[in-house]
């Protein structure tokens, strides 16, 4: 005997199944670890393969007590199967890309993450600031007569849900003070303007130069003034297309949210964040528009302030915290907008007219 | 002979044969590597607007087939993150600009016409689905190997939804009846075009045999509050599992009515009254299910199943579009 003792890596025995790739048969081995790799043996002693450590690679992370399979390289088909569990030490000090990745590679890991994150950063703010300016683009390409018969579906819909008022005087008192809005905006195209017999305190803008006014509106706006106010903002919306460039930005976003993330339920949250964020840019800018229109129609601003205060709430807590996920900016600092023109202009109709229009509904 | 084993026997048949009696997939994945790759990639989705979402599903399947044994070898899934992500982009760039000029003529058409092409937008969709499960089959077959043996799934997914087409207007216009000629002709088509290496699987079962038990099932659907279609779909699964084979491994359960009563109901009592957060023991459920209730009889030859180059496709494309899962991995 010399006293050159085998090395102690020799002492390490594996028992395992081993498929050479080419067809299904699984062969009972013995795995030892060679000294430039893993050495697989059949019963009889032939030699199956040597696989040098320097390209082993594993299916699953290897992970103590529970068997592990290995493959000669990735591309390889060949298949080692490690039957017992086994302490994988010894096998990982030689070859340690097999090493689970969570001590070895946490470092690249982290990288990793944080080139994740900064891509999908870059793509959500190419999301937000870039779509809103191509939509707008394509908007601009819908034909007037494609945004009418938009804007028909949208007021058949409503039409579905409340009938149309059309009391003749009342109407055409609407008409004149539309008009009057519209000439001090320097809009030229007709508007159409019609009364819904629906409990909802508000006016919406839909595709086709529309305004849709709910009744409930009518009887809770306290003066012609007030309700000039929430008219000069939709009109804002008519002549800044509005509602086309909005369409255009839902339609887009509901795609891209929709593919990006399969059906999850989050998804309509960001969406839902996305798309409030165009609104309120859309309601600023109604905003300014109404506020400009109101001076030059020298309508007096009491009735914007009082509408605000009284619709709104005093622009408390509540008022701000909800802010950012509500479609309209917080209403006090919409309200102090107004602050600027004089609190009082020329009358905007008789008080027998307010009296007629606020009944259209109920004559 | 009481233990069972797909393992060789060496002295009683020939050394690559292996033989199977009443022999169980075995499903060893445990629930606390279940439940850190279900929320890492949970997380990872959020993070990242949903893209990770090809690595979260290429992760958890690499985790549950190598967990899932069968005659002491477990399977493995070689698919990568990447692939699904290109496939998916492949079918975007084919499905999105004619699926959003569909919209927009929907938009932009009056009634009669705006109907109809909404309802060919349902039927092409409804088909796009069908013919993009298959494909997606087809890759997750390619990328499963046992014993380093790749599985293939040959045929052709539009012939797929064609089969789907002709059966669901044929089952539509037969109040459902038609249904189990549907399916059988379905798995048929799966089956028999699911290939281990070299060897194909075989499927003999055909919606005749089915007829009588689906007519009775379909009678008592009302009566029964649906159970009785569930105990149809027991017995339907009984049939396709007596009439595939793999060679001579004969595949075989014994799964009742009752058992898939069950099953569900404690499904659905853990999804609900946990809100979903444990939904890792579901993934176990669902596939352990299906490990017990399985078995393999019959001998096979090892050796004769060869490996067979086949050609890589990219990525599950249209399923991934549509988001489909198989088994909720």
């Amino acid at each position: 005997m010399t006293d050159a003792a085998p090395p102690p890596q020799a002492a390490v025995r594996w028992a395992g199944r081993f498929h050479d790739g080419r067809t299904a048969t699984g062969h009972a081995v013995d795995v030892a670890l060679g000294t430039a790799g893993l050495e697989i043996r059949s019963g009889d002693g032939a030699v199956l393969g040597e696989w040098p450590y320097a390209a082993l690679a594993t299916i699953e992370p290897l992970r103590d007590g529970e068997p592990a399979v290995l493959a000669r390289d990735l591309d390889d088909d060949a298949r080692l199967r490690l039957t017992q569990p086994c302490d994988f030490a010894a096998l990982i000090e030689r070859a340690p890309q097999l090493r689970p990745r969570r001590v070895a590679r946490t470092g690249r890991a982290v990288a990793r993450a944080a080139l994740w994150l900064g891509v999908t950063a870059a793509a959500s703010a190419l999301l937000w600031f870039g779509w809103p300016k191509v939509a707008d683009g394509l908007a601009m390409l819908v034909p007037a007569s494609d945004e009418d018969r938009i804007g028909a579906q949208a007021r058949a819909e409503l039409q579905g849900r409340g009938r149309i008022c059309d009391v003749a005087a009342a109407q055409e008192t609407l008409e004149l003070l539309i008009a009057r809005l519209a000439v001090a905006m320097n809009y030229d195209k007709p508007v159409t303007v019609t009364v819904i017999d629906l409990p909802i305190v508000n006016a919406v803008a839909i595709p086709g130069n529309q305004i849709m006014v709910f009744q409930r509106l009518l009887t809770e706006a306290q003066s012609p003034e007030e309700l000039s106010a929430v008219l000069a903002h939709e009109l804002g919306h008519v002549a800044a297309r509005h509602p086309t460039r909005n369409l255009m930005r839902q339609f887009g976003l509901n795609l891209v949210i929709m593919t990006l993330s399969g059906n999850s339920s989050w998804d309509s949250i960001a969406q839902l964040l996305l798309s409030t964020a165009y609104t309120r840019e859309f309601e600023a800018e109604a905003d300014a528009l109404a506020l400009r229109t109101l001076a030059d129609a020298s309508i007096g601003g009491q009735g914007w302030i009082d509408f605000f205060n009284r619709h709104a709430g005093p622009g408390g807590r509540f008022d701000r915290a909800t802010a950012y996920l509500s479609t309209h900016p917080p209403s006090a600092e919409r309200r102090d907008q107004a602050s600027r023109l004089p609190p009082t202009g020329s009358p905007v109709m008789s008080a027998g007219d307010w009296l007629v229009l606020r009944s259209i509904c109920r004559p | 002979m009481s233990e069972p084993s797909l393992t060789p026997h060496t002295d009683t048949v020939p050394a690559t044969a292996a033989v199977a009696q009443h022999e169980h997939p075995v499903l060893i994945a445990r629930l606390g590597p279940l439940f850190r790759l279900f929320y890492v990639n949970l997380i990872g989705t959020i993070l990242t607007l949903g893209i990770y979402r090809f690595w979260a599903k290429t992760r958890m399947r690499r985790y549950v087939w190598s967990h899932v044994v069968v005659g002491g070898e477990g399977f493995e899934y070689t698919g990568t993150g990447k692939e699904l992500l290109f496939g998916f982009l492949k079918a975007l760039v084919v499905l999105a600009p004619p699926l959003v000029l569909l919209g927009i003529t929907e938009l932009l058409l009056d009634d009669p016409w705006s109907s109809i092409v909404r309802g060919a937008q349902y039927v092409a969709l409804v088909l796009l689905f069908i013919a993009g499960s298959y494909a997606a089959r087809r890759y997750r077959m390619s990328r499963t190997r046992w014993g380093g043996i790749r599985f293939h799934q040959s045929g052709s997914p539009w012939r797929y939804a064609g089969i789907y087409l002709k059966g669901g207007v044929l089952s539509a216009l037969t109040l459902g009846l038609y249904a189990p000629y549907l399916r059988m002709q379905l798995t048929a088509y799966e089956t028999s075009n699911l290939h281990f290496g070299s060897e194909p699987f075989g499927f003999s079962g055909t919606g005749r045999d089915l007829f009588k038990r689906w007519l009775i099932a379909w009678l008592l659907a009302v009566p029964t509050l649906m159970l009785s279609i569930l105990r149809y779909r027991a017995a339907e699964y009984r049939y396709v599992a007596a009439h595939t084979r793999l060679a001579n491994l004969q595949f075989a359960t014994t799964v009742r009515g009752r058992n898939l009563f069950a099953y569900y109901l404690v499904n659905g009592l853990i999804l609900v009254l946990s809100l979903g957060i444990l939904f890792p023991i579901l993934i176990r459920r669902r596939i352990g299910f299906w490990c017990r209730w399985m078995t393999l009889d019959g001998a096979i030859d090892l050796a004769a199943i060869r490996q067979v180059p086949i050609e890589l496709r990219s990525g599950e494309g249209l399923a991934n579009f549509l988001d489909m899962d198989f088994l909720g991995v």
